[in-house]
């Protein structure tokens, strides 16, 4: 029996690690590609998108309890380093019975802020005590989810001084795995755990990778990044102020598909286009 | 983000995935052609083009597994309604206030359809518009051209939101 269980285990690690590592690659290559062909600068993306989209390296945590995901922490610290190293760990005891102990039921999502682009509704601060146990794990940890069980989603931050910050932020309620009615922000990896482990495939991965970086380019074409929008403005204008207008139109078009529909998240262009 | 392609013998010019599970095919058509006759009746290039564009809503909401492609390969959340398969059509510009007018009537026949026509100088102001709003100039302007001194703040985005939509029908 032990033996079986000890395989399914096994088995679920290598289920996870390998839907993590298409995730993150297809995120980076997603990135790199729209990046590009966008015409979008390098040093716009590094301030306005999340670490782990930008850096070279990374080192990504994933904690199992019996046959659930507990918590898919993030650390990008590997900026000197190109290697993706994933880290599927089994662990004996339910994370969220940490945080069962905190009379803060009313407060469901946390967020760690540590981008531009995010709202921060408030901030609260947690004494060390609820994370001893984990504290040497989420030690620089950049970004990291905690949830399940006692409906509490927290993204947490240590600061160098070791102070716990819970930073509560809006999310997308189409995303999450619970009944929220606010919604204004994405977390990181939160949809990670509405899959059972079996369903992680590598076409979610890919989804989910196009989403998201979808969600960071739409966001830098909003009020992060006025130069980025400025320049397609500039470019547009140059655009229509030509009589002959309508082939580049039709190319602005097929690399700016939102301004025709907005939300787009993905488009076909006709390599016949404009005939 | 574009992926050059041709998947589809007919040809749509832009098909649009939407994260809601919704796809909108885009017909760009020329600008210079003329959507009604001198006797003001719709014409017969304009007519042609709008069968064109109905067969295409018709064909892709009668083959909706051709999309099953996209649902397996992530892009879709699901196949999509047959409500969720809508077309737009960009055609035409400089239209007199009379054509216009009656490019409304043809609109609300044809939006009932899933078909929306959108002329080139609609879709450049719709675009000029969401552009200089973004980029923050629109602000400035409206600023500089509605606030009195006594109205000296504007800084509740919520309000300019409210005004772009009114002028421009945006939704950002």
């Amino acid at each position: 029996m032990l033996i079986i269980l000890g395989f399914a285990l096994s088995s679920h690690k290598d289920i996870v690690s390998s839907f993590v590592e298409d995730y993150i690659n297809a995120i980076k290559e997603l990135t790199e590609k729209m990046l590009t062909q966008l015409s979008i600068p390098q040093t716009f993306m590094n301030g306005l998108f999340p670490k782990y989209m930008t850096s070279k390296g990374a080192y990504v945590k994933i904690l199992i309890f019996k046959n659930e995901i507990q918590a898919a922490i993030l650390i990008t610290k590997l900026l000197r380093s190109s290697t993706l190293d994933i880290d599927v760990e089994l662990v004996e005891e339910s994370i969220p019975r940490l945080f069962a102990l905190k009379s803060t039921t009313n407060i469901t999502p946390f967020f760690y802020v540590g981008e531009p682009f995010c709202r921060v509704e408030r901030i609260i601060l947690v004494t060390e005590r609820y994370f001893n146990k984990y504290q040497k794990l989420l030690e620089d940890v950049s970004y990291s989810t905690i949830f399940k069980g006692v409906g509490i989603n927290a993204l947490v931050h240590l600061e160098q001084e070791g102070d716990v910050k819970l930073i509560d932020v809006c999310i997308d309620a189409e995303m999450l795995p619970l009944q929220v009615n606010d919604a204004i922000v994405r977390i990181p990896f939160l949809w990670f755990i509405s899959y059972p482990i079996e369903k992680l495939r590598t076409n979610v991965a890919k989804y989910h990778a196009l989403y998201e970086v979808s969600e960071y380019i739409h966001r830098l074409f909003a009020r992060p990044a006025p130069k980025v929008s400025e320049a397609i403005l500039y470019q547009f204008n140059n655009i229509v102020k030509d009589e002959e207008y309508e082939k580049p139109l039709h190319d602005f078009l097929c690399r700016y598909p939102w301004f025709i529909e907005p939300g787009t998240i993905y488009a076909i262009c006709n390599e016949y286009l404009g005939r | 983000m574009l992926f050059v392609t041709s998947i589809w013998a007919d040809r749509p010019d832009m098909v649009l995935f939407l994260f809601d599970g919704t796809v909108t095919i885009v017909e760009l058509e020329p600008s210079k052609v003329k959507l009604f006759t001198r006797q003001g009746s719709i014409s017969s290039e304009f007519e042609k083009r709008l069968k064109q564009v109905r067969d295409y809503v018709m064909y892709y909401r009668e083959h909706r597994e051709l999309f099953n492609k996209f649902v397996e390969e992530g892009i879709l959340r699901t196949t999509p309604s047959i409500n969720g398969i809508r077309v737009i059509l960009i055609i035409a510009s400089s239209l007199t206030v009379e054509e216009l007018k009656e490019l409304n009537r043809i609109r609300s026949l044809y939006e009932k359809e899933g078909i929306r026509v959108l002329t080139y100088d609609e879709l450049i102001t719709k675009i000029s518009l969401t552009l200089k709003y973004i980029s923050g100039k629109m602000f400035r302007s409206y600023k500089h051209v509605l606030l009195t001194p006594d109205m000296f703040e504007i800084n509740k985005s919520i309000v300019l939101r409210g005004f772009v939509s009114l002028v421009g029908g945006l939704a950002i």
